[in-house]
């Protein structure tokens, strides 16, 4: 009999204590001898060509050491993830309002702030694009690389749309916006650099969700070797994807002022600077069709989007590529045409944020599917119960469905189960006819699959790796650079490598991320850590076994035969060995147990050009459901319940997955209902740049009663057999929200543009009350 | 935030002290949940001597007469909203300061913070209107008393000299008699700037006719205000179901026409008729029988 594992118990967070009792270091908390403290000075342009930053009289305010603009730096100007072309520091254009012109250091932060007061520039304007369509419009290139300021475009193609739609029964043709989404990690960037007193070398610390494309980037930047570039991300308060890029323009500026000056320095962004210089989730537009014949089957399917990349191209493209291909839901649907593209302007960029713009296009789908299906006299989980995918089938973007349980439909079935779904329908459709009624109730359901990992996008670079060594002690120790930015991911990879040892989760130990110490790997993104991270520490874990088990072959000669690792005891033959004298046996012959693991992800068949095949690996089912209250008085919606379904792969540590899906919940609240950064489409300006006045939803306004499901099913695919939850959490939030919403006032997909805020739902309050007032005057005529 | 010099002061005479010894420009700080925000926005108190005067013992608290609340003008919201005399002789404020931010907030906010920030949108104001309070101020020791809807002059501005400090709010009490009902609308339940806020008072007699009617709306004028003609439609009437249609309607006309046609005017008016009518239609549902 398998003795039980480690994987699926609610193993306490290795880091809970040091967060509950503060101990925990966070980048802001960091305080060094000597150290400087910076100041970033913004653009008050969002378009122009920069002629010239005066920083005279600010070099000499008291207490000011150093200020650098973007001639200083020695090496490439630019950097990106993966397409080169993002200022740290601005030098000869500026083309949003969050670059960075000039960086002051002084000796105290109130110093380096008076002083940054007095920088200023000189600006030839440039007219300002605030939106996909004036960009597209304009001969005016944000970017010269990209002449039409098209930074992305990705499609799918399967069988044919165009036709399909005209043979249809019954379509819905709908038009969906939705807008820019900020992370609202609760820590605002801080990084701190350490030059080395030994050599060209700096150690950076601070909020940091990719060291390694940091790494690159200040390699490149300021010319030093990677080698003598140390990363070592602190405790990280919340990210959501938002700790990439801004951060990594922020450890350029500070190394570079570290590296000149000789002294550490930091940089900690206020709310508005975090708001102002950040990325965002991409707004984008849909136009959508849908078609089905009269017996509900859904047979074409035509989503065109464009998405607001921002002033970089940063993530756009990728984020294209799932907006595109997981936009087209988990149906079952013959005919699809998707695609995506992305267009520079000269709004804040946009970038990875979870769900890597899927949520907007699971909203508008999904809105849609409900109009569908309202149209055939179906209900939304008719509709779905007829088209969702099952195992063998294709989906939509071409790939055969049959290497894992294709559990869509059993998430849709128990969310829809949890929340009373087909009752409350029928019941809320029927009340809310009641002229009345000023609070009209609803229910909505959307479901989603998620590409886990980074997926065709990547084809070939998607890899991860790991360092272990087992010590003398027989303690096991992890370097791993997939960073804990407050998901658990480093007490799963604890668990995960316990596992793949055989051992007690007691004897491995975990390392805070540091790049001169783990192996480099891609990072922790696109829903990738558990799976990947996991690949490569299974991987490490049978070099580790190789290496012991080569001592016991020397130690009990070459016909030990199979060996096994289980129960913290190791087991061959005859022998029942404790994990420690194997560990000695090994360390007796001079071996050396310590190994590299590595995972990338198999090559997949996928078709770029025609926009068809396999592209991802493997995938997360998801099924959100909603219940609302909106109040036809004020426009006020109350979420009064969610449920949300996940189908993760195997579930390593049930607390952590319901807290991932609490959180998810949450977020996709906030996106529909109230989030808004009051974005300027003139000025290109954000006006709500704190929290006072950008909206989350508090812990008064998420609903007690929300309520995780866990489906989990082994994937064959994954080393430990989970997938990923981070992204899918947040992917169908919205959409059910908004889809419960549309589905109160009686009109499905009524209100297609986001937020959902007061004024857009009283809009249409205002519909149905002229309406009603037509209807009671006709009744009132037909009686007189 | 930058200051020029800080000051607690334990009396309202200490107060008074310490603004003569200023020499210069003062800045009254209370619970600070304005000022603070003001202070890390702009260098606004950098030339000001801050005197925090929520030490002010005298200043906390609610006291009764014959016919007034004295609420101290440094209570705090939440000591208001549970505080019994005001649930008993004036529940409406109760609501209303409950209503205020959050936990956190309320726990430090006060009331005389609340009006002398002058916020269109501070959520007390419309409940004071209605009750008809009044503010005892006080400059270099001499008191006067004003009604609280005199000092405003527009949003964010009063008539108060820097050296006024408003002592106590006067609050006539109100029969047990009297209905009220408060509502905000915001954006989230808690941490929501008022989008709107309506105030109402209703007393009836046994014969079910109105004796006293007051209604206002607050967040949406650039002063608290009220509206002896809208208190006309009702007062000596037994109002029916078109009464409350028609003073609904009344009121939130009066949107474009003090407020002006804005973008937000769209919104305003017709949730000021809906919230108006729904208010009234609470306060007279058995008449309405
Ligand atoms: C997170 C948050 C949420 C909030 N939510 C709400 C809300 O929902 N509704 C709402 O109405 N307000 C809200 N506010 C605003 C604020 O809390 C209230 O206006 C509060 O009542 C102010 O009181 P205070 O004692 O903090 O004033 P302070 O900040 O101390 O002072 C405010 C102003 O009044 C002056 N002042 C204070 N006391 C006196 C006095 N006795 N005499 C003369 N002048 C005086 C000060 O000089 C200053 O100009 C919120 C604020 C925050 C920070």
């Amino acid at each position: 009999m398998k003795s039980p594992s480690t994987l699926g118990k609610n193993i306490e967070r290795i880091d809970a204590r040091a967060k509950a009792e503060g101990t925990a270091i966070y980048g802001a908390d960091i305080r060094l001898t000597n150290m400087l403290f910076c100041k970033n000075v913004y653009s008050e342009r969002a378009h122009a060509k920069l002629l010239a930053v005066h920083i005279e009289e600010a070099e000499k305010m008291p207490g000011v050491v150093k200020v650098v603009t973007g001639k200083d730096i020695p090496g490439a100007k630019m950097f990106g993830e993966l397409f080169i072309d993002q200022y740290a520091i601005a030098y000869d254009r500026v083309r949003y309002f969050g670059d960075v012109i000039a960086v002051v250091a002084a000796e105290t932060q109130e110093q380096a702030n008076e002083a940054a007061k007095l920088i200023y520039a000189d600006y030839e304007d440039l007219p300002v694009l605030a939106s996909p369509k004036m960009a597209m419009e304009s001969d005016v290139a944000i970017n010269p690389d990209y002449p039409d300021n098209i930074c992305g475009e990705v499609h799918v193609n399967k069988g044919d749309s165009e036709a399909a739609l005209k043979e249809a029964d019954v379509t819905v043709k709908a038009k969906y916006i939705t807008h820019f989404v900020e992370h609202a990690y609760i820590e605002p960037e801080s990084i701190t650099a350490v030059p080395s007193p030994m050599r060209d070398e700096v150690t950076v610390y601070g909020s940091m969700q990719a060291p390694y494309n940091a790494r690159i980037s200040i390699h490149r930047m300021l010319n030093i070797p990677m080698s003598q570039i140390i990363l070592r991300p602190s405790s990280v308060g919340g990210s959501f994807g938002g700790k990439i890029e801004t951060a990594e323009a922020n450890a350029i500026r500070v190394c570079l002022i570290a590296l000149l000056t000789k002294r550490p320095a930091q940089v900690t962004l206020t709310r508005e600077e975090s708001i102002r210089e950040s990325y965002k989730r991409h707004p984008i537009e849909f136009d959508i069709e849908i078609g089905a014949k009269k017996d509900g089957t859904m047979t074409a399917l035509r989503m065109i989007s464009f998405l607001d990349a921002g002033a970089y191209t940063n993530m756009s493209p990728p984020v294209a590529f799932k907006t595109a291909i997981l936009g087209v839901g988990p149906y079952n649907v013959d005919n699809v045409h998707s695609s995506s593209t992305a267009v520079l302007t000269n709004n804040n960029h946009t970038g990875s944020m979870r769900g890597f713009g899927t949520p907007q296009a699971i909203y508008a789908l999904e809105n849609t599917v409900d109009t569908l299906a309202a149209k055939l006299g179906m209900t939304p989980t008719e509709f779905r119960r007829k088209n969702l995918l099952k195992n063998g089938d294709v989906s939509a973007c071409g790939h055969l469905m049959d290497f894992h349980e294709v559990s869509i439909r059993d998430c849709m079935e128990k969310a829809a189960e949890a929340i009373d779904f087909d009752r409350k329908f029928k019941q809320y459709k029927e009340e809310n006819k009641d002229p009345r009624r000023r609070i009209l109730r609803g229910v909505g359901i959307s479901t989603s699959m998620r590409g886990a990992s980074v997926g065709a996008d990547g084809n070939g670079f998607d890899v991860a790796r790991v360092l272990i060594e087992i010590l003398k002690d027989a303690s096991i120790h992890v370097n791993i650079g997939l960073v804990e930015i407050g998901q658990g991911l480093r007490t799963v990879q604890m668990m995960m490598a316990a596992e793949g040892m055989g051992v007690n989760p007691e004897r491995v130990t975990m390392g805070e991320t540091d790049t001169s110490r783990s192996p480099a790997t891609g990072a922790c993104i696109a829903s990738r850590g558990t799976m990947l991270g996991g690949g490569a520490i299974a991987d490490a874990c049978r070099g580790l076994k190789t290496i012991l088990n080569q001592g016991l072959s020397m130690k009990y000669g070459d016909d030990i035969g199979e060996v096994t690792y289980e129960d913290d005891r190791v087991r061959f033959g005859e022998h029942d060995l404790s994990f420690d004298e194997v560990v000695s046996i090994a360390y007796g012959y001079n071996l050396t147990p310590a190994a590299v693991g590595t995972y990338s992800v198999p090559v997949i068949d996928w078709d770029e050009e025609k926009g068809f095949g396999e592209p991802f690996y493997s995938y997360t089912y998801s099924c959100h459901a909603a219940e609302v209250e909106v109040d036809l008085d004020t426009g006020y919606v109350t979420v009064v319940k969610m449920i949300g379904c996940h189908d993760p792969g195997r579930i390593i540590n049930p607390q952590f997955a319901k807290g991932q899906i609490y959180g998810g919940l949450a977020m996709g609240q906030g996106m529909a209902l109230i989030e808004d950064l009051g974005h300027s489409d003139r000025t290109a300006a954000l006006s709500n740049l704190n929290f006072n006045n950008y909206l989350l939803p508090t812990a008064m306004d998420v609903p007690d009663t929300n309520m995780p499901i866990l489906n989990g099913h082994t994937d064959p695919r994954s080393a430990f057999g989970g997938r990923s939850l981070g992204e899918p959490a947040t992917e169908p939030a919205a959409a059910a929200i908004t889809c419960a919403v549309n589905m109160a006032l009686g009109k499905p997909g009524a209100i297609n543009e986001l937020p959902f805020d007061l004024e857009r739902v009283m809009e249409i309050a205002q519909e149905i009350d002229k309406q009603r007032d037509i209807d009671a005057a006709s009744v009132a005529a037909g009686k007189a | 935030m930058k200051i020029r010099n800080f000051i607690q002061v334990k009396t309202v005479e200490a107060f008074h002290e310490a603004v003569k010894a200023a020499n210069g420009s003062i800045a009254i700080l209370a619970g600070g949940t304005d000022v603070l925000v003001n202070g890390r926005e702009d260098d606004v108190y950098k030339d000001c001597t801050v005197i925090d005067i929520f030490p002010i013992e005298e200043l906390h608290g609610v006291r009764e007469t014959e016919n007034m609340l004295l609420i101290g003008a440094c209570t705090t919201h939440e000591a208001i909203s549970h505080d019994p005399l005001v649930k008993q002789y004036a529940p409406i404020l109760a609501e209303a300061s409950g209503a205020v931010g959050s936990l956190q907030t309320r726990n430090r906010a006060t009331i005389g913070g609340n009006l002398a920030n002058a916020s269109p949108a501070a959520d007390t104001m419309s409940a004071l209107a209605v009750l008809h309070a009044e503010l005892v101020i006080e400059r270099d020791g001499e008191a006067r008393v004003e009604p609280m809807t005199a000092i405003f002059t527009k949003p964010y501005k009063t008539n108060l000299a820097p050296n006024d400090l408003i002592t106590t709010i006067r609050v006539p009490k109100l029969s047990p008699n009297v209905r009220y009902d408060y509502i905000k609308v915001g954006r989230r339940k808690v941490l929501s700037i008022s989008r709107m806020t309506v105030a109402t008072l209703l007393e009836m007699d046994d014969e079910g006719v109105v004796t006293r009617f007051d209604m206002t709306v607050g967040a949406t004028f650039p002063r608290p205000m009220l509206f002896p003609d809208i208190s006309a439609m009702l007062v000596g009437k037994r109002p029916t179901e078109q009464d409350i249609l028609d003073v609904a309607k009344a009121l939130s006309d009066k949107i474009p026409e003090i407020a002006g046609i804005r973008k937000s005017t769209v919104y305003k008016q017709p949730v000021c008729r809906n919230i108006s009518e729904r208010s009234l239609r609470k306060l007279c549902a058995d008449i309405l029988k």
